[in-house]
């Protein structure tokens, strides 16, 4: 596919709320259009990435897309998570229809009961009694991994270890989430949001690039965790392998990855779903040279993630991040939604060429 | 969707949700509310195209740069629009009753609220609510810092 | 800016629309419809490249995601699937984002689909003013209907126009629905009944507001290449617009508002945006049907006004003298429209189902004989989105 220019981005993280989820909005929409050297009025659409139920209030849309810059604009809302958003956005651009497209994504969890949420996203029937919400859910993936691959709950412990030791200290304890998921083997969740200004492959004079998407590919898997893959994210290969293709690389140019890491099993599927690591070896290949390309410039999810926007603000901060030091190749980043990861989007990005 | 199923009575699961939030209702918001409390209304000025919202907000969806001004407004202003309520509502008030949008003098924009008025004859009513029609808006003796500490009355 | 790729409904689904569907589960719903647009396309699931869910809040039935419990039934397994939810304008949107999902050149074959069971819960009404701003509205009666009465207030203050044209909205699509096989709400009434049917909010009385519907609808859209190939009848989609305005109807009032509550300015410049694409000058000659989305009846005056199909005011008259009836110069919902079904997550869908079913020649009871062009819309929010896409049995190719 033709690239599409990451004009600006921003993104925010915060532990705390400082104003209304609206401001919020406003916040990083105005501060991505400051970094892409662009005003409000040289948009020509909007795509947002939100969820009613995370925001509290139905349609939310109609009270975030003002804040977010749509005002008289075309706008829609992709609730599935904020990479999600961006796929629509760069299609509306490769399409002819907009030059310029805001995508912006939030999560604010300070606000809501999130377990109480998940529980109404299961099927009704027969899954919601079971309760198999987030945390629960993250066991069955990590039990179903360790077992398919001969792996050992040493090995969550362990990287445990490493990914505290990056971020400094060690919060969670010991005790169960779900087993074999330990609350130290979780990141901690935390507001945030993440908006990038794309435009078509000629971008408005004045305004330099951060850099380029370059491909993308999401894919989703069935709702029913029994009826899936146990150990292994198949939608995610069919996602990755859509975005290299597009892309019109091999996993072999990829220089880094910024991936989904909310827990050390999301980490190591994410990385051997991509095609980063072999099936069942990616604890050892994070303990080798892979370790120090995995989200390099987002950073650990241990420092606190914030929701639903989770990719899109790793896009947004590798932005920034090429904005200092522009240079380097490939990344990919990727983002999970969905119990247990039922849905993967992954991106192709890369810096402006120094 | 086969005919079988017609035949008998179709399986019903039950369930009852209580979600919990908390929203934020940030600094402008906040002091929007507490001021309502004290029995005071003010508007939000942008410094770029010098509206005054209401309600106010942190930013100007138009010039896209933050507010920066208190500006008070009311007590009086002019109805723009209403609608008459006849039917009951789930966990809303018993009909008829009124909503209107009213513009409060120093107000660029319209505020909705309750607008108490004698409502026998609904439709005499309707007649008396002509955009234009001048309102004031009038506090009550206990106010919890919320938009309902005031309601509008014709003047 | 001109298209990457050109493309077209190739088929199109849509279920009975009813207050309850007991008969079904959600995704079974979903997949009816899918399943139907992709026959009369002569595909199977296997030939879909993505899928775009139509899904506005999922509260009315009752599960989180609900895309998320959709993707098998509806062939999406291990298939690039996403939603859009823009409230009342969902299927409007999804439509609009299946076409770019093909017309960027990444998918040849796209199935936007979507459900709603609007009966799993009696609390609709309270569920609907979850919508509103904590802080600023929720306390009020603000729903669709009493946003819609305000919005007729204003329209007779600056027209003139009167209850009894609203009522004449009602009447003639009662009418128009007998003749679809699909329509919840259907037959003869008078507009003495709708004059005298329950006031649910001043002006607006029982008749003149939408049912709320639980059903399906979805349409397979192809990429030129695919249609060529296959030799496929197509409802080409040579417009789609769309536009956002604030949350605050109070800032669409008053002397400094950029956009009247009284007029569908924001579907004006949806509309304005579709026409160029789809070099459309003229309207009212040029369009032959319009499939408005208008949850009441009110709504329908406000459309045919904002499309450019007779001029701003004349809606309330023009209407009432039958102008937009059958054998009129625009025939306007001859599906009965909004006023007589509403399946809210995908109503926005069905708009652009029934407008397609028009140019493929398969609209059965109420085909408009000959028709050419046609134009879907579709609104949500504090009637603050609105979309509209134009269709043709041609496509007309570059952009502006």
């Amino acid at each position: 596919m033709d690239p599409v220019a990451l004009a600006g981005a921003a993104a925010v993280r915060r532990a705390i709320p400082t104003g209304r989820l609206e401001e919020l909005v406003f916040e990083t929409a105005a501060a991505a259009l400051a970094d892409a050297g662009l005003s409000r009025a040289d948009l020509d659409a909007v795509v947002l990435g939100a969820s009613d139920e995370l925001d509290g209030r139905s349609i939310s849309s109609m009270l975030t897309a003002a804040p977010a810059g749509a005002l008289l604009k075309d706008e829609a809302k992709v609730p599935d998570s904020g990479l999600h958003a961006l796929a629509l956005g760069v299609m509306k651009v490769l399409s002819g229809s907009a030059a310029t497209v805001m995508v912006i994504s939030w999560g604010a969890p300070s606000e809501c009961s999130r377990e109480a949420i998940q529980r109404t996203a299961l099927e009704p029937f027969v899954e919601r009694p079971v309760g198999t919400i987030d945390g629960v859910a993250f066991g069955l993936t990590a039990a179903a991994y360790l077992e398919r691959h001969g792996r050992a709950l040493a090995d969550l412990d362990r990287r445990a270890d490493v990914r505290h030791a990056r971020v400094g200290g060690d919060r969670g304890g010991d005790g169960w989430i779900a087993y074999p998921l330990r609350r130290r083997h979780v990141a901690p969740v935390v507001d945030g949001a993440a908006a990038v200004v794309l435009v078509s492959g000629r971008p408005p004079a004045g305004a330099a690039p951060a850099g380029w998407i370059r491909g993308l590919g999401w894919a989703s898997d069935v709702h029913a965790m029994a009826e899936r893959t146990p150990g292994a994210w198949p939608a995610l290969e069919v996602a990755a392998a859509r975005a290299l293709g597009r892309a019109g690389i091999a996993i072999a140019d990829v220089a880094g990855y910024e991936v989904d890491d909310r827990t050390v099993i999301h980490e190591a599927l994410a990385l051997e779903g991509l095609g980063a690591a072999a099936p069942g070896t990616a604890f050892d290949a994070l303990d080798g040279e892979l370790g120090s390309r995995v989200n390099r410039h987002s950073g650990d999810g241990f420092a606190g993630i914030p929701v639903h926007c989770t990719g899109l603000w790793r896009l947004a901060t590798v932005c920034a991040a090429w904005r200092d030091r522009p240079g380097g190749g490939p990344l990919l980043v990727h983002d999970s939604v969905g119990l247990g990861g039922q849905s993967h989007a992954v991106v192709v990005a890369e810096a402006v060429r120094e | 969707m086969s005919d079988a199923t017609t035949a008998t009575e179709a399986l019903v699961v039950p369930e009852d949700w209580h979600i919990h939030y908390e929203y934020s209702a940030g600094p402008v918001v906040g002091h929007f509310l507490r001021g309502l409390a004290e029995g005071r209304i003010e508007g939000r000025r942008c410094p770029g195209c010098q509206m005054v919202w209401m309600p106010p907000r942190g930013y100007c969806e138009r010039c896209f740069v933050p507010t920066d001004t208190w500006v008070p407004v009311g007590p009086e202003g002019a109805l723009e629009a209403f609608t008459i309520v006849g039917q009951k509502f789930e966990n809303l008030p018993d009909p008829p009753y009124v909503i209107a949008f009213c513009r409060l003098d120093g107000a660029d924009t319209a505020l909705v609220n309750f607008l108490r008025m004698p409502l026998d004859d609904v439709a005499a009513a309707a007649r008396r609510l002509r955009p234009g029609t001048r309102v004031r808006a009038v506090f009550e003796d206990r106010r919890a810092a919320r938009i309902t500490d005031f309601h509008y009355e014709l003047v | 800016m001109s298209a990457a790729v050109r493309a077209a409904i190739v088929g199109v689904g849509e279920t009975a629309y009813r207050t309850h569907h007991p008969d079904a589960t959600y995704p079974e719903l979903a997949q009816a419809a899918g399943l139907a647009a992709l026959a009369m396309a002569g595909m199977t699931p296997a030939d879909v490249d993505a899928v775009v869910y139509s899904m506005a809040p999922t509260h009315f039935m009752g599960v989180t995601d609900a895309q998320l419990w959709a993707v098998g039934p509806v062939g999406g397994r291990h298939k690039p699937l996403m939603r859009l939810h823009t409230g009342g304008a969902t299927g409007g949107s999804a439509a609009e984002a299946g076409y770019h999902h093909a017309a960027s050149g990444l998918h040849d074959c796209v199935l936007v689909v979507g459900a709603d069971k609007v009966a799993e819960t009696r609390d609709a009404q309270f569920i609907l003013n979850l919508i509103w701003d904590p802080f600023f509205e929720r306390d009020f009666a603000l729903n669709t209907v009493t946003m819609a009465a305000i919005q007729a207030v204003r329209h007779m203050e600056q027209y003139g126009s009167t209850e009894e044209q609203m009522a004449e909205v009602a009447v003639r699509s009662w009418r128009r629905a007998k003749r679809n096989p699909r329509a919840h709400l259907r037959g003869d009434i008078s507009v003495a009944q709708v004059l005298e049917s329950p006031l649910m909010s001043w002006p607006l009385k029982r008749y003149d507001c939408c049912p709320r519907s639980s059903g399906a609808a979805a349409v397979v859209i192809a990429s030129e290449r695919v249609i060529r190939e296959r030799g496929l009848d197509a409802a080409w989609i040579n417009g789609a617009g769309a536009l956002a305005n604030t949350v605050f109807m109070g800032d669409r009032l008053g002397p400094r508002r950029l956009t009247d509550m009284g007029d569908w300015d924001e579907l004006r410049g949806a509309a304005a945006t579709a026409y160029r694409q789809a070099g459309i000058t003229d309207p009212a000659r040029q369009i032959d049907v319009a499939e408005t989305y208008a949850p009441f009846s009110i709504n329908e005056i406000m459309a045919v006004e904002a499309l450019g199909l007779c001029a701003a005011g004349e809606g309330g008259p023009a209407i009432a003298e039958g102008r937009f009836d059958e054998g009129g110069e625009v025939e306007v919902n001859p599906s009965g429209g909004t006023l007589c079904a509403n399946p809210i997550a995908v109503t926005g869908l069905v708009r652009v189902c029934d407008a397609a079913l028009q140019l493929l020649d398969r609209a059965g009871g109420y085909q408009v004989p000959g028709a050419q062009t046609a134009v879907a819309t579709a609104v949500g929010g504090s009637f603050q989105f609105q979309t509209c896409m134009v269709l043709g049995r041609e496509p007309t190719g570059g952009k502006s």
